[in-house]
């Protein structure tokens, strides 16, 4: 399944605490109506390199649709980063 | 239990055989996974993640730093099955930087058949490094 949402968070020791949920189901969306727009760049592209376009693009797609469940936690003295792709 | 196995261990208790022997026979038997013995094992499942997990005492100038990681095997899948899009005078370029680099590695055996065994295996991965000061796991879960 595509993730719909990323979790990231930026805790720096002093200072305000910033937590933000991204809907990527949105840049999804911005991504498709991109991916129309040029998809003849695309294509002229997948030619020169003798590429299957459908080929890379549901390879692409496999790859986003991939993230979720992706968690990465850093956290140091001074700051801690949260990303989490849900 | 199969019937053979059960016939070995009545030969065990009837003292016919010995341990040794009855344990080679159950072995020699090995290959027959149809009884509901066999079945009963633990399955070997392949791994959902990989994990970096590293806990650094004072790593940092001042203080400790912690660092977890999760990557699901899905997304290896996926790069697997795209890097197999890489034309082929890429690829080249990638091996020879590779073995440049004294990695003697051909990207193009990377095939998804060879991904499934590869991710398989990696249930049994585990990197545990203890450094004093830090410690550094790389594991699949």
């Amino acid at each position: 399944m595509i993730p719909v949402f990323a979790i990231v968070q930026i805790a720096p020791r002093r200072g305000r605490r910033i937590r933000l949920w991204l809907p990527l189901f949105l840049v999804w969306l911005l991504l498709a109506v991109l991916g129309l727009l040029l998809s003849p760049l695309i294509l002229i592209g997948c030619l020169i390199a003798r590429l299957n376009p459908f080929a890379v693009i549901w390879s692409l797609a496999r790859v986003f649709a991939a993230l979720a469940g992706v968690n990465i936690e850093i956290s140091s003295p001074d700051a801690s980063v949260l990303v989490r792709v849900v | 239990m199969g019937e053979d196995r059960k016939r070995i261990l009545d030969l065990l208790a009837a003292g016919k055989i010995n341990v040794d022997e009855a344990e080679r026979l159950i072995a020699a038997l090995g290959g027959d996974r149809s009884g509901p013995a066999a079945d009963s094992g633990p399955a070997r499942k392949a791994p959902k993640y990989l994990r970096v997990v590293v806990n650094s005492g004072g790593g940092f100038d001042h203080g400790a730093a912690k660092v977890n990681i999760r990557i699901p095997m899905q997304l290896l899948r996926a790069g697997v099955r795209l890097g197999a899009l890489i034309p082929a005078p890429a690829r080249e370029e990638v091996n020879r930087a590779l073995r440049e680099q004294g990695i003697p590695f051909d990207l193009s055996q990377i095939k998804p058949d060879n991904l499934e065994s590869l991710i398989e295996q990696l249930g049994d991965f585990n990197v545990d490094v203890d450094g004093g000061d830090a410690t550094v796991r790389v594991f699949c879960e």
